[in-house]
């Protein structure tokens, strides 16, 4: 029997404001545990949620980025339910009308629709004591601003969610409002999945998976519940609605103990936070503070620049290499002869050293000017690689470091014929075999002449004279 | 009618453990309180505007702005189990 | 020193001229506190210490010539706003030694004006009551006669002031706790715009109702602590930018341009004649002052209580759901588990009406009823609301009875919920529309106990109504107690 996989994702991701999302405290990372709180995250009694701008700001950020509608007048509920890192015992979010509906993400041919975006505060965290029974609670994390992405089932692979993720997690990086890393937990993924059998028109019944701590584990547990649930249905069993756990080691799921099978959230507006209305010029401001999406650079990467799109794929994986990159073609269009100085021989300084770009000290322009000089015949592709190295370790422009480090090309047509004669003078034999047919003597020569006249070779001219002399 | 079984749900969901003999009190008490409250089902809701909606709009919301949190004693101080910084409970199964 | 006649304005004379100093007023009350509360019950925590520091350091402000209206006064605060340092109980097991790390904003604009805060009162637990007979510190006692109730949920607050233990109390008002027990009390007690206060630091009851409000011995008087509590703050995004101060400012006001709307609703059946009586006294002074005066109708007025206790309840299950013993308050000694610790806190915890409200609150928005209960109490908000504005509309203001009844003693209805209940029929709608109302006494019934009368204004129009109801004030004989 063949099935269809039937997948959707929620992501929850960590917004980057400075402070939580009903409070002031800072929603810096780390802290030690229980410094990071007041008597409204700590859901003391008597106090009351301010919600942040920069929240709302950054979630519609997010819809925008994601394709979605925006919903002019939003509004927040209260989720009731008791757990130890829920202080007030109801976590505020977006139930009846969420900040976002309605969005799409391309991964490459198909089209995965977002059913909605929501905000809402995260919970605390709890640590198990095992020693002496006891659980520990820190606050620290406890309203820190969440949005909430929730596709509709469209996925069908392991391998469309991995692309999916990494496509949502490009976009919000892109739009500035999460870091998007799951290893740290600001990227959360919980997959729901069932199998339908082919031909039917039905639904299966799902599972929720959740503790997925990077794109393998994604993969991976999507790939071990097609197994599970396809064995389950072949043997005429019935897939349980559940909540299951991925084991990273075993590489397997299992049921998470449920104390309640059905939740009763008991939904309600929140009466402590008004509704939020936006004004089409208000998003349209917020639009306008979006930077270039990384599509749109593909696009025009690939259609404007004739790139090709794996080099463009791997310019828009990160946000500073496409700055960088548009930063430099917008002082000097040369599109394909930058992309590759930058995707060759620049992210191969970065790889070896380990370094980000926020840590390079090249500004775009400088490799704008290295591709001009190299277009311009003024200094060969090879010294350009040296050239560059010297721009990423210490700086400095490439004019002048051609010049100190005597790079620039030999223009010197006699200084060129000079130093060919000595090399012919001293190489009679291979002259000999060059006349003779043997047409490979040629680049043995070329080298000895470049090494000779060291780093300032012009190899164009090199040829060229070289032919003369050879031929006479 | 309200029956036992339906306060023992919500004594669950609203978690405060009630003896039996409390649960049958409450259930008596909430059948009589159910029926002044189900005048309102004869409500029919016909106009949505109707329902009162308090708003505010986004450019009025707060700035971002991460202040000072409040001394981790202070936040403890008050709770009747603690550990190295902690707020600590009997285990969660 | 005669504190009965005492209000606001002759103890700002008095301390302006010299002729007392804070610390001494303050000192007076605390003797008086020391000498009579206990046959009334009224305050949970007498902060002498604290309140005679406050004095002195007003007494500085006095010196220099900058005394605000309250400036070296003394006021006490009802035990469900949060002071800090000082314990805040609502009455309650659960709360017993809960000490708030932070001021409530009203606390931190009266201690910023130099006010003086002698203690925290008495009241139903967590608000929800109107007997203040539910206290897990003993209930309230009437000062008129000891053996009745103060009403409440601010009945600590309502008797001190009765009873000159204060010359000014601050209260919450969600469904009648300012009103009802000031009229029970024969004292005046106002309960602003939904808004118009900041609820920042109340320990909530119910979100969208709850409000804080002044209880003192005339509406002049609570006009004046209105106006250092009242306006916007950005701790509570559910008060409002523009807010009406001044509240005194139409004390003596031309009474003849002021209509007067007499809702049917309030003055059938259930309604005691001897209540009935004096409203009507009341309403035909008005009409000798000038005022016009207009039957008009509250057709929704039958949903007010469904609406009110399922709003209330629902919002009060979620507010109070906090309270497991975990991060403070009371903890269970029994619970091997966190959800048997929990079930036992809230067991143990809670008194009898918390219960039944949270357990009330818990069905309404529960997913099967949510729909025929909650959803529809919110439309018929919706439908009291709009039946206020139109009779705004020809109207500036409403006469009602503040309550049913007068006192009535105690022991006698609190045991059967639903006749509480009804017993809030008066003074529910007016928190379900957000309105602001003031109690105040308009007569006395056959056993000589108080009748308050409740007039209801536009939003943020607290002037007309403290305007409207000092007039009355004026001309009628308040009986002081005589505890």
């Amino acid at each position: 029997m063949r099935y269809i996989p039937v997948i959707g994702l929620e992501i929850h991701a960590e917004l980057s404001t400075d402070s939580k999302v009903f409070c002031n405290c800072s929603s810096e990372f780390g802290g030690e545990q229980n410094t990071r709180c007041c008597p409204r995250c700590s859901g003391l009694p008597g106090t009351l949620p301010v919600l942040n701008k920069k929240a709302m700001e950054y979630a519609v950020k997010a819809g925008l980025a994601l394709g979605c509608e925006i919903n002019m007048h939003n509004s927040f509920d209260r989720k009731n339910y008791f757990y130890p890192d829920l202080p007030k015992a109801y976590q505020i979010t977006q139930y009846l009308r969420p900040i976002c509906v309605s969005g799409k993400v391309d991964i490459g041919g198909k089209i995965i629709r977002i059913n909605r975006i929501h905000l809402e505060e995260d919970a605390g965290k709890l640590i198990h004591h095992d020693s002496d029974g006891l659980s520990l609670i820190d606050l620290n994390r406890c309203g820190i601003p969440l949005i909430e992405i929730v596709t509709e089932p469209d996925i069908s692979s392991a391998e469309e969610a991995k692309a999916f993720v990494e496509a949502v997690s490009l976009n919000l990086k892109y739009a500035g409002v999460c870091d998007c890393r799951m290893e740290e937990g600001s990227l959360r993924v919980d997959v729901n999945i069932s199998l339908m059998p082919e031909g039917a028109t039905e639904l299966g019944t799902r599972a929720e998976i959740k503790n997925l701590n990077s794109l393998k584990s994604i993969a991976r547990a999507i790939e071990y519940e097609i197994y599970r649930q396809s064995e389950l249905l072949d043997n005429g069993m019935n897939i349980i609605q559940e909540t299951r756990r991925f084991d990273d080691n075993s590489g397997t799921t299992s049921s998470l103990r449920s104390k309640q099978e059905v939740h009763d959230y008991r939904y309600f507006p929140e009466p402590d936070i008004p509704a939020v209305i936006f004004t089409q010029d208000d998003i349209e401001n917020i639009r306008s503070n979006l930077p270039k999406m990384p599509q749109e650079r593909f696009e025009e990467y690939t259609v404007v620049f004739g790139l090709p799109e794996d080099d463009a794929r791997l310019l828009i994986s990160d946000k500073a290499l496409s700055d960088f990159y548009n930063g430099a073609v917008s002082v000097y269009p040369n599109y394909k002869g930058i992309a590759n100085l930058i995707l060759v021989e620049l992210l191969h300084l970065l790889n070896k050293s380990g370094l980000s770009m926020d840590s390079l000290l090249i500004p775009p322009q400088d490799i704008a000017k290295l591709v001009r000089l190299t277009d311009e015949g003024k200094v060969s592709r090879n010294a350009a690689k040296d050239i560059l190295r010297i721009m990423f370790e210490k700086g400095g422009s490439p004019d002048a470091i051609a010049r100190e480090n005597g790079l620039l090309m030999e223009t010197d047509t006699g200084a060129v014929i000079t130093v060919i004669k000595e090399v012919l003078a001293h190489n009679q034999k291979a002259v000999d075999e060059y006349r003779s047919g043997k047409e490979k003597v040629f680049g043995f020569l070329m080298g000895q002449v470049s090494k000779k006249m060291g780093k300032g070779s012009n190899p164009k001219l090199i040829r060229e004279e070289l032919e003369k002399a050879l031929k006479n | 009618m309200v029956d036992v079984e339906l306060v023992r749900y919500l004594a669950e969901l609203c978690r405060i453990n009630m003896s039996e003999k409390e649960l049958k009190a409450k259930a008596d008490e909430m059948s009589d309180i159910i029926n002044l409250m189900d005048s309102i089902k004869e409500i029919k809701i016909c106009n949505n505007s109707l329902i009162p909606d308090n708003s505010i709009y986004y450019r009025d919301l707060e700035e971002d702005m991460a202040a000072d949190s409040l001394d981790r004693d202070e936040i403890l101080k008050n709770a009747k189990g603690s550990r190295e910084g902690y707020f600590s409970v009997p285990k969660v199964v | 020193m005669e504190l009965n006649r005492l209000s606001l304005g002759t103890l700002r004379d008095m301390l302006d001229k010299k002729e007392i100093s804070s610390v001494e007023l303050t000192m007076l009350y605390i003797k008086r506190i020391k000498e009579t509360d206990g046959k009334i019950n009224s305050y949970i925590t007498v902060c002498e210490e604290e309140a005679l520091e406050q004095a002195r350091e007003a007494q500085k402000l006095i010196d220099a010539g900058c005394a605000g209206s309250l400036t070296g006064i003394p006021v006490n605060i009802k035990d469900n706003i949060c002071t800090r340092n000082i314990r805040t109980t609502c009455a309650s097991k659960m709360l017993e030694d809960f000490i708030p790390p932070y001021d409530a904003t009203v606390i931190r604009r009266l201690k910023a004006h130099g006010a003086v805060i002698l203690g925290k009162t008495n009241m139903d637990e967590f608000a929800m009551g109107n007997s203040s007979q539910t206290s897990y510190f003993g209930g309230v006692k009437n000062p008129y006669d000891l053996n009745r109730v103060p009403g409440g949920s601010s009945g600590g607050a309502a008797a001190s002031v009765a009873a000159n233990l204060a010359p000014a109390a601050l209260a919450s008002d969600t469904g009648g706790s300012i009103r009802q027990p000031a009229s029970f009390c024969g004292v005046t007690g106002l309960k602003p715009t939904y808004g118009a206060v900041s609820r920042y630091g109340l320990i909530a009851f119910a979100s969208s109702l709850d409000q804080i409000g002044p209880i003192a011995k005339s509406a002049e008087d609570c006009g004046i602590v209105l106006d250092i509590i009242a306006g916007y703050d950005p701790d509570d995004p559910t008060t409002h930018k523009e807010v009406c101060c001044n509240s005194c400012g139409k004390i003596g006001m031309q009474l003849r341009d002021i209509k007067i709307g007499i809702p049917v609703e309030f003055f059938g059946e259930g309604i005691s004649d001897d209540v009935k009586t004096a409203v009507s006294y009341a309403v035909k002074e008005y009409e000798k002052m000038g005022c016009s005066v207009q039957e008009v109708s509250l057709p929704s007025f039958k949903y007010a209580i469904a609406a009110y206790y399922l709003i209330s309840s629902a919002e009060a299950s979620s507010n109070l759901a906090r309270y497991d013993g975990i991060r403070f308050g009371y903890r269970s000694k029994n619970g091997e588990t966190y959800e048997d610790l929990i079930k036992n806190t809230r067991a143990e915890g809670f008194g009898d009406e918390v219960k039944r409200r949270i357990l009330l609150g818990t069905y309404a928005l529960s997913s099967g009823y949510y729909d025929e209960y909650y959803k529809k109490a919110v439309y018929a908000r919706g439908m009291i609301r709009e039946d206020y504005n139109e009779i705004f509309k020809t109207c500036d203001c409403i006469i009602t009875p503040t309550a049913p009844t007068t006192a009535y003693m105690i022991g006698e209805q609190e045991i059967n919920p639903v006749k509480m209940y009804l017993a809030d029929i008066c003074t529910v709608t007016v928190n379900i529309a957000g309105l602001p109302s003031i109690s105040t006494t308009c007569g006395y019934d056959r056993n000589g106990m108080p009748v308050g009368m409740s007039i209801i204004g536009r939003p943020f129009d607290e002037a007309t109504i403290i305007g409207v109801a000092d007039a009355f004030e004026k001309v009628f004989g308040r009986q002081e107690v005589s505890l």
